[in-house]
């Protein structure tokens, strides 16, 4: 009778941990360690970047840390890569789009961008890479736009 | 029997809520867009043509042309998922970008079957017995589109392939291709994304 008691108590002590356990297992995301060499052969150009952040979430989880501009294979369109990375724990997802603008600041015509998607494990960097869409485009902007 | 009014009012508001939605105007590059797992949306269509653009952009093809702006001739894109829609919803936006970003020049004047085309040109090359034709297509851009479907409980999954590949238009040899995938996972369409 009070061994069916204990095995009762001690049951329902473990099930309380279980369920943490069960739940820390289940929201597991894969993270992120990377290697690389430490003295990179490609002649960088890195840009400046002016970052309008309105949404703090958002901004943790698509963090551009590094931007650079090129040229196209064309040798004229401009071509950008900005490096990404989420700062948090957890797999993430955003969109994203790149708008263009020719020599008068104005976006150019005729192009619609397109929305992407990207998904990010956490602490992982990517690079987002777009070649302008025409050989006026002098400027850009990355649009980052959280799920729903 | 007496019902509460405040019972009332929120059985009111749960039907309002659950009441259809009325029709509205939304960015087909938005993301209010609906997003469906068994078919191909109009913003896949979008977002496939900008990536494949892209790609193409970048590629030393255009650039390696002989003759700038090279001109390119549109070959059969097949459509082989298992929904119905019309290829040039995926064409027309790549018409479109490389008409305006001059890098290249659409020719519409042979016909769209790979087959026929390829054998139209090479006929026509062979007949000119080695000068320039400079009617003929430098280039010829053919695809196709194709999906993979799976399951794992209720939720379901759709990848679509969109496939291009440039061949040059007198020897076939390919000098591009690319392909882009879009993967929708869910149980049931969904507004917005």
């Amino acid at each position: 009778m009070n061994m069916k008691k204990t095995n009762r108590a001690t049951h329902l002590l473990l099930l309380p941990a279980a369920l943490v356990f069960g739940a820390a297992t289940a929201c597991t995301t894969p993270t992120v360690n990377t290697v690389e060499s430490a003295t990179p052969k490609a002649l960088i150009t890195p840009e400046q970047m002016k970052h309008f952040k309105t949404d703090r979430a958002l901004d943790r989880v698509a963090s551009p840390v590094f931007l650079q501009t090129g040229k196209g294979a064309d040798g004229q369109s401009l071509k950008i890569q900005a490096q990404v990375q989420n700062t948090t724990r957890k797999t993430a997802t955003f969109h994203y789009r790149v708008n263009w603008f020719d020599a008068q600041g104005l976006a150019l015509s005729g192009y619609t961008p397109a929305m992407h998607t990207v998904e990010l494990n956490g602490g992982e960097i990517k690079s987002i890479t777009a070649t302008a869409p025409a050989p006026g485009a002098v400027d850009f902007q990355i649009v980052f736009i959280e799920p729903r | 029997m007496k019902t509460h009014p405040l019972l009332a009012t929120a059985l009111l508001a749960t039907l309002a809520g659950c009441a259809d939605e009325p029709a509205r105007y939304v960015d087909s590059r938005g993301t209010q867009t609906i997003v469906s797992i068994d078919k191909v949306d109009v913003q896949d269509f979008a977002a496939a043509a900008d990536a494949l653009l892209q790609s193409l952009y970048d590629s030393p093809a255009f650039a390696n042309a002989q003759r700038k702006p090279p001109r390119i001739a549109f070959s059969e894109i097949t459509n082989d998922t298992s929904t119905q829609f019309d290829v040039d919803q995926l064409l027309q936006k790549i018409r479109a970008s490389v008409t305006r970003s001059g890098k290249a020049v659409i020719s519409v004047t042979h016909g769209t079957r790979t087959d026929h085309l390829t054998r139209e040109i090479k006929a026509a090359n062979d007949a000119a017995n080695g000068a320039h034709r400079t009617d003929l297509p430098d280039y010829v851009l053919m695809g196709k589109v194709l999906e993979t479907k799976t399951r794992a409980g209720r939720t379901r999954q759709a990848t679509y392939s969109f496939q291009l590949t440039l061949a040059q238009a007198g020897t076939g040899d390919i000098v591009w291709a690319e392909e882009k995938e879009i993967t929708k996972q869910g149980s049931k369409a969904a507004v917005g994304w």
